[in-house]
């Protein structure tokens, strides 16, 4: 993706345990319904690719 | 016959009608005149014969009166006003002095001296105060905090006093309709009670940290500026929730007040008081804010640098 003369290419986290993901208070909630320790499902998108990842959360302030 | 140039003769009954009525007008007019000086006129301000009224006696207390008096008696002295002080030096730079920065409220949480309160009433201070109900007042220092919640403890030394405490409710099963009880510091008036009832439940509040803090309690007592920190009281004294935030367009009470649900309080608070913070499940990311994904047209939530505890399998953008 380009913006100005920035080339981004992040990965992009659009759902969650099944939660869809569109905003950063959609993706406190889902992790909030989980416990620490917990695997979740994570769906992200990679240069327009859909790709799915095992992740287990770990504890942040 | 009549003369054409002679000018009709004035109706006799019509004049004698006109003259009657003159010295009536008049007399109208003297009567206004005297009652407007009368009004308006110098008169005895004073009353040297007045006295104290007597006192009518009244009945008994109506029973919630009574249950509200026993419930404020029984709580104001756990609740506290909590100080903020910032460190500031004079134009010299060689003294260097404690200001207050703003004043919030919070309750004791047990006997060991902690002080349950608001992140955002500590955020900012370098030290602070805790003052009781009996004006006593002891210096604080903070055990931590949990931004996303905004919570914080401080602690005391109770110097071999006996503190009073609040005792932990339950906000699960709470009902809309049920009776609160808010005790605090609104504009500095300390030791303040605002009573009303729970007005809605599960609202949806925003933290400094800018994440949604959930299950939040709406209650119509008022609740202002300074209460910050007071704790919600069912009518069995218990604590049900910690008075956080208002919805207000002027700054001041409009019905619609806030407080973080105890079941939270209570899990935040011991984990605080044991490392001094409070773990959120998390993935390790930091993300770009939402409003750059939007102007990107991004439907999702970017990452912007991961950390190590991160899985692997996840790219920020910096990488």
């Amino acid at each position: 993706m380009k913006v100005g003369r920035t080339a981004i290419s992040a990965d992009t986290i659009v759902s969650i345990g099944g939660q869809k993901i569109e905003s950063a208070a959609d993706l406190f909630r889902a992790l909030e319904s989980h416990e620490i320790g917990h695997e979740v499902e994570v769906v992200y998108q990679r240069e327009g690719k859909e790709l799915k990842s095992k992740v287990t959360l770990v504890g942040v302030e | 016959m009549t003369d054409p140039f002679r000018p009709p003769e004035p109706r006799q009954s019509g004049g004698a009608s006109l003259a009657w009525l003159l010295p009536l007008a008049l007399t109208g007019l003297v009567v206004i005149l005297a009652w407007r000086l009368y009004e308006t006129g110098p008169h005895e301000v004073h009353d040297t014969g007045a006295v104290p009224k007597p006192i009518v006696a009244r009945g008994d207390l109506a029973q919630d009166e009574k249950a509200t008096i026993e419930l404020f008696q029984a709580a104001s002295p756990a609740v506290v006003q909590v100080t903020n002080l910032q460190r500031a030096t004079d134009m010299s730079g060689a003294n260097e002095f404690e200001v207050p920065q703003g004043t919030g409220s919070g309750f004791v949480w047990d006997a060991k001296g902690y002080v349950v309160t608001n992140f955002h009433v500590v955020n900012g201070g370098d030290a602070f105060t805790v003052t009781f109900a009996d004006h006593s007042t002891y210096e604080a220092t903070r055990v931590g905090q949990d931004p996303k919640d905004d919570v914080a403890v401080l602690k005391i030394d109770p110097k071999g006093k006996a503190l009073p405490t609040l005792r932990p409710g339950k906000s699960d099963d709470l009902q809309v309709g049920q009776k609160v009880f808010a005790i605090g510091n609104p504009f500095g008036l300390e030791q303040t009670l605002t009573t009303g009832i729970i007005s809605g439940l599960n609202r949806e509040i925003v933290s400094l940290a800018n994440t949604p803090i959930r299950a939040v309690i709406q209650t119509d007592a008022a609740i202002n500026p300074g209460n910050s920190g007071g704790p919600l009281l069912d009518s069995g004294g218990r604590v049900i929730g910690l008075n956080t935030q208002i919805a207000s367009p002027s700054g001041a009470s409009a019905g619609i007040g806030f407080a973080i649900p105890i079941d939270m309080i209570n899990r935040v608070v011991p984990s605080i008081i044991r490392t001094g913070k409070y773990l959120h499940p998390g993935l390790g990311i930091e993300y770009i804010p939402d409003v750059y994904a939007v102007r990107l047209g991004v439907r999702g939530v970017m990452i912007k640098s991961v950390s190590p505890a991160a899985p692997p399998s996840l790219r920020g953008c910096a990488t």
